[in-house]
């Protein structure tokens, strides 16, 4: 390479570098949700940072936003309680909206082996065939691992699938969800 | 021995070369862009990363490995894939870059692409068994159970290491060629398992479509070169060529020439001056490719090598049968007229280094005392080619000076008995127009680097200094 071309392509490739890395810091959510010994934290950061991302554009401040992030946690854990009690009959059918053109409905995938601590059993909502929420009958992972399902659940209702990247950190967890999810989307 | 040579008869000169400095440049212009379209698949996977918040992940221990591990593998598998088509052989990169350049490329880029590829593995392990609170030993155990296609990625890891130890100069010297290729062949097998767990368990590819395209693309592009420069292209050419020896003829003490007929030998479409990786098709050879030049300008009657005695393989060659089958992949080199800038022309070799000059000189179009070719031999009996050479210089009225004599001061390149002047003196008295020449090198290492020096001295510029050397 002749020097000026060197230069060139060191100061636009340095350049390009700065410029992404400037451009994903505050993006830094979905799929970069961290696992850490501490679930608790990681998950309530990874629902903040969340809730600032979608509302930065109406600039709510900081306070508002706590407080949304912790009430959208408490929905949460609410819906999975209940379909935790419901999951013991086994497969269950929520009656939906009849017009609508794709599937409709609540399916439970059945449960695995646990395997190395990740034991995984999903229940998917599908709304005219488009997944808009699954929720854990049981999702235990070790060491901390447990802090990736919020991220692993909002991947897979943003790919409609499996089809997205895999956890940092939790790769068997991911691989498992993964697992879960395709035998509870198989039921439909 | 088949004593009967083909007639010597001249091919015609190639009048359609193009001279003029800007060739030089167009060559420049062609490199960069090569070299920035690589190094921008680098700065692509690496933006990618960035993009998707990589640099936000560098708070903690374990985010800290998280991160490596990830970028690591990244720029690792682009350089691999890069390293991947350097020796695929690519007639766009042997043209820009010559046999050699490209080969040294692909031998410089080893080492640090297995070191950043187990700086992955290291990272990644790491990082998962600090997470689980288990020992580095338990943690592999339960990846490779559990994850899917890790195992495979970690026997493409071995391999890898394998590959390069072997390849590295002190063990090279001790395995022969074919134990070191068989080995290094395993480097494609290391690729293709390591491949799936990219796609299965990695996290910048799934579910991504601007990287998904990015890394299919690129590992298609890398595929087909690979397969069809490497495997097909050659062996369909060669079923069609049908190659045999037709005859070998004896050129000196320990020289032999090696003539090949065939149908429409046009189709192989080299150029003066460059080689093909020679397979004799017997049950001995067939599977140990040497390089050799022709040395003879192209035509559609015979394709010629010169070669000397210089090993197992080479002393075995005068037994040949007329009639074995021979393949050839090629050509490669830019030792060629694409390189020419200038009408005056001087082609210096030593002993085996003949062959290209040889064919250099029966296929440059030049006036006559335009070109000068300069034979360095250790005695007039060794002396290869030396006949057809004065045959072309008569001919074609270039001037030829032959040095023969035992070598005399360590760094000269000249014989003893011409060493009371020094080289560049003695190279301007044999060529006073040597500077404003192109000139072409061809002979063994240190000798042609003297000779460079020389023409240092007499003011050659870089850009009109052509070498090839042996070592390849």
């Amino acid at each position: 390479m002749r020097s000026a071309t060197k230069t060139f392509v060191g100061l636009a490739g340095i350049g390009v570098l700065v410029a992404t890395a400037k451009l994903g810091l505050p993006t830094a959510t979905a799929t970069a949700a961290t696992v850490t010994s501490d679930t608790a934290t990681t998950s309530t950061t990874t629902s903040t940072t969340d809730t600032t991302t979608s509302n930065s554009n109406t600039g709510t401040k900081a306070t508002t936003t706590t407080k949304k992030s912790t009430s959208t946690k408490k929905s949460t854990t609410t819906t999975k309680k209940s379909t935790g009690s419901s999951s013991s009959t086994g497969t269950t059918t929520t009656p939906t909206t009849p017009t609508t053109a794709g599937v409709s409905g609540t399916k439970t995938g059945s449960a695995f082996e646990p395997v190395f601590g990740s034991n995984i059993q999903l229940s998917v909502t599908k709304v005219d065939g488009k997944i808009t929420d699954v929720t854990c009958v049981v999702c235990e992972a070790t060491g901390g691992r447990r802090g990736a399902f919020p991220g692993l659940i909002q991947a897979a209702v943003s790919a409609n699938g499996t089809n997205f990247g895999n956890m940092g950190g939790a790769t068997y967890t991911t691989s498992a969800f993964k697992k879960a999810l395709k035998d509870a989307i198989a039921k439909f | 021995m088949n004593q009967s040579a083909p007639q010597l008869t001249l091919t015609p000169p190639n009048t359609r070369v193009r001279l003029g400095a800007k060739k030089w440049l167009q060559l420049k212009r062609s490199q960069d862009i090569i070299e920035t379209f690589a190094w921008a698949t680098v700065i692509f996977v690496a933006s990618m990363f960035f993009l998707d918040g990589g640099l936000a992940k560098f708070g903690n221990l374990n985010d800290i490995l998280q991160s490596t591990s990830r970028l690591t593998a990244l720029i690792g598998t682009d350089l691999l894939l890069i390293q991947t088509l350097l020796v695929s052989r690519v007639p766009w990169l042997d043209k820009l870059y010559g046999h050699d350049k490209v080969t040294v490329a692909h031998k410089k880029l080893g080492k640090p692409v297995l070191y950043i590829i187990s700086a992955h593995f290291l990272a990644s392990l790491i990082q998962f068994a600090i997470a689980d609170g288990k020992s580095v030993v338990a943690e592999m155990v339960t990846l490779f159970v559990s994850v899917p296609d890790m195992w495979s990625a970690t026997v493409g890891l071995a391999l890898m290491i394998v590959v390069v130890i072997t390849s590295i100069n002190a063990a090279r010297k001790k395995l022969s060629y074919e134990v070191w290729y068989i080995i290094h062949l395993l480097a494609y097998v290391s690729i293709l398992v390591a491949v799936p767990h990219q796609f299965s368990t990695g996290s910048d590819i799934a579910g991504k479509p601007l990287q998904t395209l990015f890394w299919v693309s690129l590992y298609l592009f890398v595929a087909l070169n690979v397969v069809w420069y490497r495997a097909l292209g050659p062996l369909l050419l060669n079923l069609g060529l049908g190659l045999r020896v037709s005859s070998i003829v004896r050129e000196s003490s320990d020289t032999i020439s090696i003539y090949l007929s065939g149908r429409g030998l046009e189709r192989l479409g080299g150029q003066a001056g460059q080689f093909y990786m020679l397979r004799i098709m017997n049950a001995a050879n067939w599977d140990k490719p040497h390089p050799f030049s022709i040395s003879a300008a192209p035509n559609n009657r015979f394709v010629r090598f010169t070669i000397g005695d210089r090993g197992d393989f080479t002393s075995k060659l005068p037994d040949l049968k007329v009639g074995t089958r021979v393949f050839l992949e090629g050509p490669y080199g830019v030792f060629t007229e694409e390189r020419r800038t200038r009408e005056k022309v001087t082609l210096i070799c030593a002993g085996v280094g003949a062959p290209p000059i040889r064919a250099l000189a029966e296929s440059m179009a030049a006036r006559p005392g335009d070109i000068t070719i300069i034979y360095r031999v250790r005695s007039y009996e060794d002396a290869a080619l030396l006949t057809e050479l004065e045959h072309v210089a008569r001919q074609r009225g270039f001037r030829l000076h032959v040095l023969s004599g035992k070598r005399g001061a360590a760094n000269s390149w000249l014989p003893g008995h011409l060493n009371d002047l020094p080289d560049h003196t003695r190279l301007l008295e044999m060529n006073p127009h040597v500077s404003e020449s192109d000139v072409y090198i061809c002979g063994p290492g240190p000798w042609t680097h003297a000779v460079e020096k020389s023409l240092q001295r007499v003011g050659t510029p870089a850009s009109q200094i052509h070498a090839e050397e042996f070592a390849w």
